[in-house]
């Protein structure tokens, strides 16, 4: 019996996107912005359709609040500080995106003598710049969130 | 160092990706253990395995140093030129060997990299000139000149071996066969920096799509992977700021490259374009 030849498709698509391989620090960072990018999205709505409550009465918007407001309920505060979380990753990696896809920090082409010092090292300090300081938001975040420093009280 | 070249030092187990399109339906991984020696690169283990162990194993090579980009494959989830990589230098007992992602499997470990050079020939990689005859002329009069600074703003692009394993390693390319890849935008770029190119109106309108420059990521792997050290992330982002700048009418216009008169004496030439290991001595 003879088979019709056919080539294996070795995409990955977006399994691609979680785990292409063994690579570097950088492609953790794209993975992250994109689920942060599609939390944010998706609060978006969920956020629309909550405050759009108040349209109906002051005491509907109160007892929406009452229920799923992060005062009322832990665990909704929890998400909520996941959310900031979101935020201020999705923020300061913007940030760092921002600069070197206009080419900054990336450095300028140069002779490739082995070993090869590539755009990867180059920008590595700017990264780390940007997570500590995304870093420091975060431990700010702990604090006005669990540790009652919020101004809320 | 007690141990020579040829001599074996460790046992070191390949599980290699196999497939079949004659046979298997879908792909399964064969084991072979060999004995690693040093200075032994993951081709010669292949080989190695394919003269004692299994003849039917099949990969894509040619000149075993670097330099062809034949042997690309993802070795320990990392794509790199089996050539290049020293097998005791992966440190592991066990070395996973797969065919690049992002292209259709042949056989085997040899992928079809079709879509690779469809988008490389899409950015024209080579020199326009407005008057075309200047590349035609059968008996050239006059040659261009560039300096060493010019020289050095497109050469590691040009480095480039057509592997495939910067648009492998990419995770957009691994979702969008229709993005360009880091390969072919790297040409682009690389054309568009050499100073005797005329044609980076053509190319800027090229990868000025969703397609193009602007589904690039910044995930940076392929600059991770590229075993030539051409850094595609970077081009891309310098096109990306070109056309930024261009959007905004601010782009510098491009320097063109001089002509002198084919084999003018190197005083006729100007001091700048004399590369320093050239520059002799005038006689007093």
């Amino acid at each position: 019996m003879e088979r019709k030849k056919r080539h294996y498709p070795n995409f990955p698509g977006v399994v691609g996107w979680i785990y292409g391989g063994n690579l570097n620090f950088e492609r953790v960072l794209f993975l992250l912005h994109r689920i942060t990018g599609l939390a944010l999205i998706f609060y978006l709505f969920a956020h629309i359709i909550v405050v759009g409550f108040r349209a109906y009465s002051p005491q509907m918007w109160e007892m929406v609040m009452g229920r799923i407001s992060g005062h009322a309920n832990p665990v909704i505060l929890f998400f909520e500080w996941l959310l900031v979380l979101a935020v201020i990753f999705h923020m300061f990696n913007g940030m760092r995106l921002i600069f070197l896809e206009l080419g900054f920090f990336v450095g300028k082409p140069s002779r490739p003598v082995y070993p090869y010092r590539t755009s990867i090292d180059r920008q590595r300090i700017f990264t780390w710049i940007m997570m500590i300081l995304a870093s420091i938001f975060v431990i700010w975040s702990i604090f006005a969130f669990f540790m009652g420093g919020g101004s809320h009280a | 160092m007690g141990y020579d070249m040829g001599k074996p030092v460790k046992k070191v187990k390949f599980r290699v990706f196999r497939y079949d399109p004659e046979r298997d339906d879908k792909p399964h991984y064969s084991e072979y253990t060999i004995e690693a020696w040093k200075g032994m690169s993951v081709l010669d283990a292949l080989n190695e395995i394919k003269a004692d162990q299994d003849p039917t194993l099949s990969w894509r090579q040619s000149c075993r140093m670097g330099v062809c980009g034949s042997c690309a494959m993802v070795i320990n989830g990392k794509p790199a030129l089996a050539c290049q990589t020293q097998v005791l230098k992966l440190d592991t007992d066990v070395i996973t060997i797969e065919p690049l992602k992002s292209f259709p499997v042949i056989k085997d470990l040899a992928p079809d990299l079709q879509n690779l050079f469809r988008h490389h020939t899409h950015v024209k990689p080579y020199i326009i000139r407005e008057n075309e005859e200047e590349l035609t002329e059968e008996e050239p009069t006059e040659e261009f000149l560039q300096s060493p600074e010019e020289l050095e703003a497109f050469l590691q692009f040009s480095y480039c071996i057509k592997c495939g394993a910067c648009v492998s390693a990419c995770p957009v390319s691994q979702s969008d066969p229709e993005f360009y890849g880091p390969q072919a935008l790297a040409q682009a770029f690389r054309y568009i920096s050499d100073t005797r190119d005329e044609g980076e109106e053509i190319r800027y309108a090229i990868v000025d799509n969703p397609q193009g420059c602007w589904r690039c990521h910044f995930a940076q792997s392929c600059t991770f992977v590229c075993p030539k050290g051409v850094d595609p992330a970077m081009a891309i982002q310098y096109l990306k700021r070109d056309l930024v700048l261009m959007s905004l009418g601010m782009k510098k216009e491009k320097k063109r490259a001089q002509k002198a008169p084919l084999g003018a004496p190197t005083d006729k030439v100007p001091e700048k374009y004399i590369p320093p290991e050239f520059t002799i001595a005038k006689p007093e």
